[in-house]
């Protein structure tokens, strides 16, 4: 006993609600009578069908009535028809017996997915051949990472040349490269920015006495050297003139070496790199070598030096003892990341309250302003133009650099102008292109 | 109310950190002499801690690649660089006089370590281009506010800019950054150092679980 499916002409076993092929409707005037006289099509989980109780007679009569295939006198009868029917057309089928989820599916081929596949769908046409960009696209998007796909690519960016980022950086590199090439002349004099803090960080400078000791935390090493040095250079070259004793301090491994060089370089751009020079600078200069431990050691600092530093043997030892014994009448903090002076300003000053100021990066000057205005920096030098006004003001004071360090200073001024110039003419680029955007899809 | 995995351990961390907190604070606020040799104690400790961590870290490091060496996993031959710089550097360290301020360590770093990380700050000049082109835009939500920011901050940091800025305009910045941004950028990290002490405190009741 089967159904045939008036939609594509498959056999259905008898009973069944959908066309196994097609999926069509089978049931007579289901959608007239949608509620009425409707009759469960499964049975309860767990019922049992076979066993009606005397009571239950008539309620089981009314179920197969509608669900033949229930009776166990029908499986026999229909069986025949329907595995013909299913050796007719079986392998356009992928599964067989899902009347109503009573029984588990069945594979009814074992022949491979890709075979039947293949059989089941209709053939399709051949297809285009794909070009290099939707190769690539589809390598995207089938690799272990894949990207977001763009959106299609509107009406007005074929009309306006799309800006490539291969192309900015080309332009930015160009826009930044080409002054150094075509020797673009010095910036006007009187073009530096005067921020507070600099005429502070001056003064306190000059306030040291000849002998005191001035602690330097070092928080910057060669990889951010290009600037921080050109910052770190004047108030080193007040402190050898002041014949301050320095004591430097470092959390970087190569934090000390750097110091070094930097101060070698000091006294030579002031000229006084003879032996006897040198020989002043070696004295003036102490070096307490890497200090480990993090944030969680720097405290020790601000309470006994004695306790953070560690004090090499042998005479240089000795001297070190003596620097050390003297509590710190300033601390120059030269760093180039801003949480190096957050962190000696919160974690060292309060214990030895020791004036503090900060030699640091441009990029660090927004984030440790605010501790000027609350007086924990006594003052604030940062980026090329702080080291220009300190040299400015050094210069006004006596204090002459060699000519190779100003160029070096000015040069690198310049290349700040160009660079911050490219950077503004690419955010402009970025929202033109965007609004042009917005207008051609307008 | 106190989670399951509460144990006796716990309850002795608990009052390690709590001891800890108390002597810190009493000596840092209040300034109370006596405490102060037991802060230094504690630094110092600190101090170890952080080196035994550290080493503990490498260990652990050098352990996962040489076992991927061994059993030649992926980038095995990256795994083997890695071990072989570190075994390089460790010994020159552990042979030096000066231990890490020694010539050998400084000149790895000044020759290897300090020019990459330079090379890599540079590149970040070129991925501050490309987020500047396409993320500081007008019309994008909160891209104004960014735009405006970014766009003082360039322009009183550059030096050409000097001569041709308004002379309020310099005080103005000023202004901004030590009221409105200062005071945005500490409820930011008053709120985030809120958030690790409940976090730690969590996690020594035993209720980390989310």
């Amino acid at each position: 006993m089967t159904i045939r499916c008036t939609h594509c002409g498959t056999t259905n076993r008898a009973g069944s609600n959908f066309c196994n092929h097609c999926g069509a409707e089978l049931r007579p005037g289901e959608r007239e009578q949608p509620s009425a006289a409707q009759t469960p099509t499964t049975p309860r989980e767990g019922s049992e069908v076979g066993a009606p109780t005397p009571d239950a007679g008539l309620a089981i009569d009314s179920i197969t009535a509608g669900q033949p295939w229930l009776r166990p006198e029908s499986d026999a009868s229909d069986e025949p028809a329907f595995i013909e029917e299913e050796r007719r057309v079986g392998a356009k089928r992928l599964v067989g017996n899902v009347q109503g989820l009573l029984e588990p599916l069945r594979i009814l081929s074992d022949a491979s997915e890709e075979e039947l596949l293949a059989a089941a769908l209709p053939p399709a046409p051949a297809a285009p051949p794909l070009s290099a960009e939707q190769v690539r696209r589809l390598r995207s998007l089938m690799s272990e990472e894949p990207i977001l796909i763009e959106t299609a690519t509107p009406s007005w960016q074929q009309r306006f040349p799309l800006l490539r980022m291969p192309w900015l950086f080309l332009f930015l590199g160009l826009f930044v490269g080409l002054p150094v090439f075509l020797l673009v002349p010095d910036p006007p004099p009187g073009s530096v920015h005067q921020w507070p803090g600099v005429d502070e960080a001056y003064a306190v400078v000059q306030t040291v006495q000849p002998g005191a000791l001035v602690l330097l935390w070092w928080a910057y090493d060669p990889s951010t050297s290009g600037e921080m040095d050109q910052v770190a250079l004047p108030p080193v070259i007040d402190l050898l003139r002041r014949q301050a004793q320095m004591l430097v301090v470092s959390q970087l491994p190569n934090g000390p070496a750097t110091a070094r060089r930097l101060v070698a370089r000091a006294v030579a751009a002031t000229g006084e790199d003879t032996e006897p020079g040198l020989a002043v600078a070696d004295q003036q200069f102490h070096t307490a070598g890497f200090l480990p431990g993090g944030t969680g050691g720097l405290p020790l600092l601000g309470i006994d030096l004695a306790e953070g530093v560690s004090v090499p043997p042998a005479e240089e030892g000795a001297a070190m003892t003596s620097v050390i014994a003297q509590p710190p009448v300033l601390v120059v903090v030269i760093a180039a990341h801003a949480e190096n002076v957050q962190e000696w300003l919160e974690q060292v000053q309060p214990l030895n309250g020791a004036p503090v100021v900060a030699f640091t990066s441009a990029g660090v000057d927004p984030l440790v302003r605010p501790y000027l205005a609350t007086g924990q920096l006594a003052g604030l030098v940062s980026g090329f133009d702080g080291a220009q006004a300190y040299y400015d003001l050094q210069q006004r004071n006596g204090v002459v650099f060699l000519t190779a360090e100003e160029t070096r200073l000015r040069r690198q001024r310049i290349f700040q102008n160009w660079g911050h110039v490219a950077f503004l003419i690419t955010i402009v680029l970025g929202n033109l292109v965007a609004l042009l955007g917005k207008w051609g899809n307008d | 109310m106190i989670g399951k995995k509460f144990t006796a351990i716990s309850y002795l961390l608990l009052l390690i950190v709590v001891g800890c907190f108390a002597v810190i604070v009493l000596d840092r606020v209040f300034g109370v002499p006596v405490l102060r040799q037991m802060s230094t104690a504690l630094y110092q400790w600190t101090i170890v801690l952080a080196a035994v961590a550290l080493l503990l870290g490498v260990a652990n490091v050098a352990l996962v690649h040489v076992q991927r060496i061994y059993a030649g996993g992926r980038d095995w031959g990256n795994s083997l660089l890695l071990v072989v710089v570190l075994l390089t550097v460790f010994i020159a360290g552990l042979v030096e006089p000066n231990g890490a301020t020694g010539e050998v360590v400084e000149e790895i770093f000044d020759a290897i370590i300090a020019p990459g990380q330079a090379s890599l700050f540079a590149l970040l000049a070129f991925f501050m281009a490309a987020a500047a082109y396409r993320y500081l835009r007008i019309g994008r939500p909160g891209g104004a506010w960014m735009l405006a920011g970014a766009l003082v901050i360039f322009v009183v940091q550059t030096p050409a800019s000097a001569s041709m800025l308004p002379p309020t305009f310099g005080p103005i910045v000023n202004w901004l950054l030590i009221e409105p941004v200062t005071a945005t950028v500490r409820g930011v990290l008053l709120g985030s150092s809120l958030g690790l002490v409940i976090v730690g405190l969590r996690f020594l009741l035993g209720r980390n679980e989310v």
